[in-house]
This record gives structure tokens, C-alpha cells and sequence, in this order.
């Protein structure tokens, strides 16, 4: 793509997405080397765990498909920008529950079933071993302190910390346990009692859910979430902490802050899809894409290039 | 070629890896990390030691030397297990997860797993203090707001002097 070509496919992008504050984007990086991470080739492939979980009802497979995996996949295909040569392909269901280094090397989306102090035996040895991590065994979150349970989601991005090429990023959601349905999910001190009930979808006039397994109502956005968690993915950090956090920089996706019912980090912002375009610029990709983010032939040959590996070991 | 290329990246690439992490928490007030834990300690960081799980992880060991016990007997020295750290050529990098360095003066909120403490919380449950202020160091932790106790105060940038009279005053 040319230049000209390249600035063209930018503006239009910045236009389509939802204003925001400009260049609030920040890069992750590694704080001792400081050096930015992103991943080798603008192609990323991305796997969902075959491991079942409780969804809430509108979350819920049936004949008319699959609205969880529906959101992941949305999710991350709304990086997926003109100005950006990244395309996030993905693979499909994968018998894996490990992330990080204890996984195969997937980069994976998995959704955890309730807090592992809720669901297991407390003689359970993995919940005093510091060795073994309950969550690669049983698909609970691992939660040895009360506050634990407040986190929702967690994204771990594995990388060479001297070039911050990454080369491995997996996505743990905590979801619901699927136990006592009808019980109230009310978050307490360190979060709801039996996981984070996500939901796939907000109409106008639901409540907020009160209930596990309670449908018509909104709780915490699946899509919204991963939308958030795709950006660190690719390497963008919040572009705010703290006291540092103006109102200004709320409609970003990538802000720090959610809450239930929250939709609206599930389309990025300009300064959301700046960043991913700087980071994987149409221009230096090499990939050939168009402005309005077509795959080219490299694109495609590059991720099949990718998933085969995984081809290889039987998955 | 491509495909022996990315086969060898593969097994070379996590030899040389430093994970990084992201969390989402809901919002928790100073005296629910209080109740929910079962030390709290003022102390100062002697000396930090990585090494690797046998899953495949990398968990750094914090020896604390305590202070000052705010809540619970910990000891005069205790071991902290957090999620992370650095060895040679490896280094695994949580950021929801706190960090310390040697000398650090810290507020922490603990829970024990078997006979490991951990920092209860994540990155909600250490403070950082530096000129007798208490700060936490969420990194890049997301937080989900929700209404606290009348009276509470979100876990946050605060004074020592105040940290200490809310930890104590937690029922």
C-alpha cells in the first residue's frame, strides 16, 4: 500500500470508530528492558477452549448458533482495522484449559467455572501447592485470598523481553460455576459468590441481573470484556491509571473501568484503533490489504502458515 | 521453510519468554481487604528470590521483614508467594500481580495457602510506602466500581497514618 493509500485507509477508520480523545494510546511494554511489545507478523491466530462453561441463557448455544463464541470472535475481529495490516484468524475449539507457559502454545480463550476454594475439597493439594496451579487442572480460578474473586477477566502475553516480539497471549474469563442457580450475584468484597455471570446481549428496558441463571437482563458484557482483553492481547496497555484517569478518556476501550451493562468498549474509539495501527501499520505489514481491511493473499497464506503447526499435533 | 520456521520458533521462543497479564477487579474498600485477610503486616522487602514451578510457571519468593503487625502474628519474618518474576533468560511478568524490590517499604494484606502466604488481592493488596503516604500499584489492572460500605474507603492512594486506623478499625 502506499503511502498516500495507507493515510487515506487511517482517516477513514478514525472517522468510522467513535471519538475519543487523541493519541491517549499507550503501548505495553517491558519495564525493566522498556522495549514495546507486538507480535512478529500482523497475523495472529486465536483459539476457544472446548472446555464447557455455565453461560447465562443468552449466552447459550443452540440451533440458532452460538452467541458466546459469537462475541470472542467479534471481539476480536473489531481490531481488525483498514488502517492496520492485523488480521486475528480464528482457529476454532481447542481441548486445552492451561495458559501461559504450563499451556501447548495456543493462544487461547478460556472461560474458568466459579472459584477453585468454592468448587473443590479443601484437601485439594493444588490449593496449598505454589507449584501447581488449581486452574490448569480443574478450570476454576484460583483464588487464595477473599479479594481474589474481584478479578473478572485475566490476560497473560507471553514475550521476549529484550525485542518484545510476543509470541504467545491467553485469555481467562471467570465465569460462573453453574451451581445454585437463582441465587443472588450481587458482587461482594472480592466479587460474586460463584464466578462472573457474563451476558451476550443489552436491550433496551432490561434490568441488571440480580440472579445466576436469570435471562432478559444485563450483567457483565462478554463482548465488551473481550474487546478490552484483545487489546492487551496485541499489545496496548490502559492509556490511564489511577488519578490519571479523566472522564476524557472513558469512551476509550481500552480504559481502565467497567461496569455492568457496560457496551460501549465493545467498538473501539479513534485512539483505540490509532494505537493498533501504529503498532501494525497497513504500510509495513506487507500484507497487501486494502483500505477497508480485506485480507490479502499473504495474509491468508501467513495464517495458514500459522495454525498448521497446531494441525500437526493432532488438534 | 515457513512452516520449519515457525515449527523452530515454537521451541525456541519460550525459553526467552517474559509473560505479561492483565486483570479486571471489582472495587474493594480498605476495610473489606481488612476482614477478608488474614494478616496485615507493615514491613520492608529484605530480598527476593524467582524460580520455576513444576507447571511451568515462574513465582518470585518475598522475604518481608515486619514492622509492625496490624492484623494477625505473622512473625518477624515471613515468605510472600507472588505470581512472576525473572530468571536468567525467562522472565514471566503478571501485571495484575505486585512486584517488589529489595529495600521497598510496603503495607500488606496476606492470605495463606497451606503454609504460603499471598498477597490477598493481587495488586489490590500491596501499598507501596514512600514519605508516609500508602500507595497500591494496580499496574495494569482494570477496576469495576460498585457502591462500598458507608463509612469505607476504596482501596486507594492514602496515608499510612489512616491505612493503619482503617485496617485496625475493620470489624
Amino acid at each position: 500500500m502506499r503511502r498516500s493509500a495507507a493515510l487515506a485507509a487511517l482517516a477513514a477508520a478514525a472517522l468510522a470508530a467513535r471519538p475519543g480523545p487523541a493519541a491517549a494510546y499507550v503501548r505495553s511494554s517491558d519495564d525493566r528492558t522498556g522495549v514495546e511489545l507486538s507480535w512478529p507478523l500482523p497475523v495472529v491466530p486465536y483459539d476457544v477452549s472446548s472446555a464447557p462453561w455455565f453461560p447465562s441463557p443468552g449466552c447459550a448455544a443452540g440451533p440458532a448458533g452460538d452467541p458466546a463464541l459469537d462475541a470472542v470472535r467479534a471481539s476480536f475481529s473489531e481490531w481488525e482495522q483498514g488502517c492496520s495490516s492485523l488480521h486475528l484468524v480464528y482457529g476454532g475449539r481447542i481441548d486445552e484449559i492451561r495458559v501461559g507457559l504450563g499451556g501447548t502454545g495456543e493462544n487461547l480463550v478460556v472461560f474458568r467455572k466459579g472459584w477453585c476454594r468454592a468448587v473443590l475439597s479443601p484437601s485439594e493439594p493444588c490449593l496449598s501447592d505454589p507449584d501447581v496451579d488449581c486452574g490448569g487442572i480443574y478450570d476454576c480460578f484460583e483464588d487464595t485470598g477473599g479479594l481474589d474473586r474481584g478479578i473478572v477477566a485475566l490476560t497473560s502475553v507471553l514475550y521476549d523481553p529484550d525485542t518484545g516480539r510476543i509470541f504467545d497471549a491467553d485469555i481467562e474469563m471467570n465465569g460462573w460455576d453453574g451451581q445454585a442457580g437463582g441465587t443472588n450475584l450481587a458482587a461482594g468484597a472480592g466479587g460474586p459468590p460463584d464466578g462472573w455471570y457474563f451476558t451476550c446481549d443489552k436491550q433496551a428496558g432490561w434490568p441488571q441481573c440480580t440472579r445466576y441463571g436469570e435471562a432478559g437482563c444485563y450483567y457483565i458484557d462478554l463482548r465488551n470484556t473481550v474487546t478490552h482483553e484483545a487489546g492487551h492481547v496485541l499489545g496496548l496497555a490502559h492509556p490511564c491509571e489511577g488519578l490519571s484517569c479523566t472522564p476524557a478518556l472513558q469512551p476509550l476501550t481500552m480504559y481502565p473501568q467497567t461496569s455492568p451493562g457496560d457496551v460501549e468498549k465493545r467498538t473501539l474509539a479513534a485512539d483505540d484503533v490509532a494505537g493498533v495501527c501504529a503498532i501494525y501499520p497497513a504500510e509495513g505489514g506487507g500484507c497487501g490489504c486494502g483500505s477497508g481491511g480485506a485480507p490479502g493473499a499473504l495474509a491468508f497464506l501467513l495464517a495458514a502458515a500459522a495454525l498448521r503447526p497446531r494441525r500437526w499435533r493432532g488438534r | 521453510m515457513m512452516r520449519r520456521r515457525l515449527a523452530l520458533a515454537a521451541l525456541v521462543l519460550p525459553l526467552l519468554a517474559a509473560p505479561a497479564a492483565a486483570a479486571t477487579f471489582v472495587a474493594a474498600s480498605v476495610e473489606e481487604a481488612a476482614r477478608s485477610s488474614e494478616a496485615v503486616v507493615r514491613g520492608r522487602v529484605t530480598g527476593t528470590a524467582a524460580r520455576a514451578t513444576r507447571d511451568g510457571r515462574i513465582v518470585t519468593e518475598v522475604e518481608i521483614a515486619v514492622d509492625e503487625a496490624w492484623k494477625g502474628a505473622p512473625g518477624a519474618i515471613l515468605k510472600v508467594v507472588v505470581p512472576g518474576g525473572r530468571l536468567p533468560g525467562v522472565a514471566m511478568k503478571v501485571d495484575a500481580a505486585p512486584t517488589f524490590a529489595a529495600g521497598e517499604e510496603v503495607v500488606l494484606f496476606l492470605a495463606r495457602g497451606g503454609a504460603i502466604w499471598h498477597v490477598n488481592g493481587w495488586a489490590l493488596g500491596k501499598f507501596r510506602v514512600v514519605a508516609g503516604e500508602a500507595r497500591p500499584t494496580l499496574g495494569e489492572a482494570s477496576v469495576l466500581p460498585r457502591k462500598l460500605a458507608a463509612g469505607e474507603r476504596q482501596v486507594g492512594p492514602m496515608a499510612v497514618a489512616e491505612l493503619e486506623r482503617r485496617v485496625k478499625g475493620a470489624r
